[in-house]
């Protein structure tokens, strides 16, 4: 039997990898949160009544029945790696032959007095929609998002539809200055205030204020006190290790894993949120959870890959305005190497190319605008001068038809600031 | 429920009830009731939009899946009644709209010269849906070019050709046509009969044949050909029209399963072959007398069963509970064609955008043809569908910005993108 821990992204791919490389094989998926793997993502839309719980399954049940990848609703309590068994809560014990652990996270508290309280709310998977839902109408009109992340900011979305006002709290100076250039950090701030969001930047909660248990309201670290009935919080989120540790895997933040993302013991593969590289690397976003979960899913097959991701990338959406990467964007470019930025504030759309010190291509990052990924990740991959970039920006179109092109603009500008 | 969607409900239900009165016996005057009647429709259609001014999202969506009118709820089953009541009586029991038709005699007299119908009733209702429900999709995507573009062509096309041009044609006594319709969505151009009637109407008459048989053979293969379907079904086709205005609220109730799309496939091209298999017998029967009964219980089958029943009961008036495409989807035998053209001998396609997708589910939800776009997007797959009309939302809906509807082979337009080149290989089938 080859087994997958958790039903996630980098779990559901791990089993689809597994069984497209092995036919033959019993392949199966155990998950004590959902019967189906559904798109976190999308978490957002379902509270925002886009779409219902059921739209966001990656595939519907019959999928998963004619590819035969079992899927095992249950607890696992304790995995016994020398007898290669995985222990269910209700009492079933699952031999396996390799095993994949997609345990993924869970969201981080907020270490202040107070946090415990009702009223305080996460995002991580279905049933916190639930926790949001029971907290709206105690919240008196009025919510606190705590944690200046891409979460953070689909809180706010998701509570503003709702006709809450939102105050939204960012520790950093600006927003999400490790990942965001400074000119996406205006736009995207200024997009969020648009959207009639309060954005307080370098402000740290000190104490949730409660009354009869419930959370009333934040202390700042300034001394004001910000009234709320509904305080959401979106600080990251911690490895779901526990199980691995009890198993004598070797855990430090997360289940340490080789490049073949293999643990320390043979045969056993982590993937996802609740992976470390022995480097000490966690990756935990959408995309290299599925990436991982592919590479673990050929171990699982007896294949094991180095995992390889290639030309990073993101993309997010701050409300109505999108933002993509590809390659190496850090919000500032390392010492050495330097950036090309333009922006147009009235349009709310930037560019960015940032070039190493020879002057070639690392990363590509644009906001409000669509870029086409298979073009940026060539000119990352090859390592191209900016004169190419500017030559072929229009082959990097991909806004829909009909909408201004910027690409021209872009590229002018960019070639005469050059000169 | 806000107060715009209150008054809405209350300019529905007025416009209703002076319709019913009207139906009823009831002397309504003319003029008032018209008024009352169209107004209340249009103000219905409209009052919705502070709501989607309110919505900061690229396209408003936000309670579709809990509001009563959208979610399969009582409004929804209200007016799916009304909707199907209304088009048997037009079919079956047009006496029974007497009340209704005279109401619009003064618009029927000063439009046509003549006093009105259920026919003429029907077609100022279906433009009324369209040119007001089209504002309202102005303005749900008001930040997105394309559909406003879309938006205003079959709202013209509505407008102009299928009702103001016939109207203009009534009055100057000559043969009521519509340019925008051929054969074989316009099932009975090519009967004998019609042509006959045609090649009777001089020169206008042959142009509208000549126009037709061009439409079909000559504009069709070559518009499909550059930009797919779309160019007819999202952009000029009236029963397009109304699904892309009027129907737009419904769009995420057609069916995504596999399942659906098998059906889907069975009886399109059944319809498409009932059509031809009808067309060539009247045509036997008008040229060698052969085999008369069996032609005329075809064509007076297709003419109840699948124009009337298919297209108008089921495919409109269950708008409110299976989404607008229903005919479109399953039925129409012009987008059989369409599609067989843009499945093989077209450039159109939908683009993925490498590896960006995050599997929401947005782009299937809000097809409203059923496609499973979400099962290409995220195998990094280009999408390239028979029945795809082209309408965008899929792409406008993407919060990641993955789906692009595009014209053209990849080496101009970049590279193409097959599975496996950016997220993990996939080789696991859903059809087969």
């Amino acid at each position: 039997m080859l087994l997958v821990l958790g039903n996630g992204i980098a779990g559901a791919t791990a089993a689809r990898v597994a069984r497209t490389l092995r036919p033959d094989a019993e392949v199966a998926m155990v998950s004590d949160e959902h019967p189906l793997p559904y798109s976190r993502t999308a978490l957002m839309y379902v509270f925002m009544g886009r779409l219902r719980a059921q739209d966001t399954h990656l595939y519907d049940a019959a999928f998963w029945t004619k590819n035969r990848i079992d899927r095992i609703e249950g607890r696992a309590t304790r995995l016994d790696v020398n007898a290669r068994t995985l222990h269910l809560a209700d009492g079933r014990a699952l031999g396996y032959e390799r095993l994949v652990l997609a345990t993924g996270s869970t969201p981080r508290r907020l270490d202040v007095p107070g946090s415990d309280a009702d009223g305080v709310v996460h995002l991580y998977g279905l049933a916190h929609l639930d926790d949001i839902e029971a907290a709206l109408p105690h919240a008196n009109g009025h919510a606190v998002v705590v944690g200046g992340g891409l979460t953070g900011v689909e809180l706010g979305e998701m509570l503003r539809s709702r006709g809450l006002s939102v105050t939204f709290l960012v520790r950093e100076p600006r927003l999400m200055p490790r990942t965001l250039s400074p000119d996406e950090s205006v736009l995207a701030e200024a997009t969020i205030r648009r959207h009639g969001v309060d954005v307080r930047t370098g402000a740290s909660v000190v104490v949730v204020e409660t009354a009869n248990g419930r959370a009333s309201g934040v202390v700042l670290d300034s001394g004001e006190t910000i009234p709320a009935g509904l305080v959401a919080v979106a600080v990251g989120v911690e490895p779901n290790v526990a199980l691995a540790r009890e198993a004598g895997l070797a855990v430090r933040r997360g289940v340490v894993v080789s490049d073949t993302l293999e643990t320390s013991v043979a045969d056993v593969f982590a993937a996802g949120d609740c992976a470390e590289h022995a480097s000490g690397r966690v990756d935990q976003l959408w995309y290299t959870a599925r990436a991982m979960g592919a590479m673990a899913g050929r171990g699982l097959a007896g294949q094991p890959t180095a995992y390889a991701p290639g030309v990073p990338f993101n993309a997010a959406a701050f409300f109505d305005a999108e933002w993509q990467t590809t390659g190496h964007v850090p919000g500032d470019v390392p010492d050495g190497w330097t950036e090309r930025r333009w922006r147009d504030d009235a349009a709310g759309q930037a560019f960015r190319l940032v070039l190493d010190g020879d002057g070639r291509a690392r990363g590509v990052s644009s906001f409000g605008m669509r870029l086409r990924h298979a073009v940026c990740q060539d000119w990352v991959e090859r390592g191209v001068t900016l004169g190419e970039v500017l030559a072929g920006l229009r082959r990097a179109r991909f806004d829909p038809e009909f909408h201004r092109v910027r690409t021209d603009d872009i590229a002018l500008a960019l070639a005469l600031a050059d000169l | 429920m806000t107060l715009s969607d209150r008054l809405a409900l209350a300019s529905g239900g007025m416009a209703l009830a002076t319709a019913g009165l009207a139906v009823a016996g009831v002397p309504v005057p003319p003029g008032l009731g018209l008024a009352l009647v169209l107004g209340g429709f249009a103000a219905a259609a409209l009052l919705v939009l502070p709501r989607y001014a309110a919505q900061p999202s690229a396209v408003a969506l936000d309670d579709t899946m809990r509001a009563s009118a959208t979610a399969r709820g009582g409004v929804a089953w209200a007016m799916a009644l009304v909707l199907t009541a209304y088009y048997a009586a037009t079919y079956w029991f047009p006496g029974r709209l007497d009340g209704l038709v005279r109401l619009f005699d003064p618009l029927s007299h000063a439009l046509r010269g003549r006093a009105s119908d259920v026919w003429f009733v029907y077609g100022t209702f279906y433009t009324l849906a369209v040119a007001a429900m089209g504002v309202r999709a102005l303005v749900k995507y008001r930040r997105h070019p394309y559909h406003r573009a879309r938006t205003l062509a079959v709202m013209a096309v509505q407008t102009l050709l299928a009702w103001a041009l016939p109207a203009l044609l009534v009055r100057l006594q000559r043969p009521e046509l519509y340019f925008s319709y051929t054969w074989p969505l316009d099932y009975d151009f090519l009967f004998p009969s019609s042509v006959q009637m045609l090649r009777d109407n001089g020169t206008l008459g042959l142009f509208a044949l000549v126009w037709g048989v061009l439409l079909l053979a000559v504009v069709t293969p070559v518009l499909t050909y550059f930009y797919g379907k779309r160019w007819y079904c999202a952009w000029v086709c009236g029963c397009g029209g109304l699904a892309e205005t009027a129907g737009d609220p419904y769009r995420h109730l057609a069916d995504p399963s596999l399942r659906a799309w098998k059906i889907e496939r069975w009886t399109i091209y059944s319809v498409l072959v009932l059509i031809v298999a009808t067309t060539a017998l009247v045509w036997l029967r008008a040229t060698t007398g052969f085999g008369g009964a069996v032609s005329d219980a075809l064509a007076r089958f297709y003419g109840f069963g699948i124009g009337a029943v298919f297209s108008g009961v089921v495919g409109v008036g269950f708008y409110p509970l299976l989404g607008a495409r229903v005919w479109c989807r399953f039925g129409c035998p012009m987008a059989a064609i369409l599609g067989i053209q843009q499945r093989f001998f077209s450039r159109f396609r939908i683009t993925v955008n490498g590896g960006a997708c995050i599997s929401c589910g947005n782009c299937t939800t809000y097809c409203e043809m059923g496609i499973d776009v979400r099962h290409y997007a995220q195998r990094g797959q280009n999408i390239v569908r028979a029945s795809c009309v082209g309408c965008g939302a899929c792409a406008s809906v993407c919060p990641r910005g993955v789906l692009r509807l595009e014209n053209g082979p990849g080496a101009r337009m970049g590279e193409r993108v097959g599975p496996g080149a950016f997220v993990p290989e996939d080789a696991l089938d859903v059809l087969t």
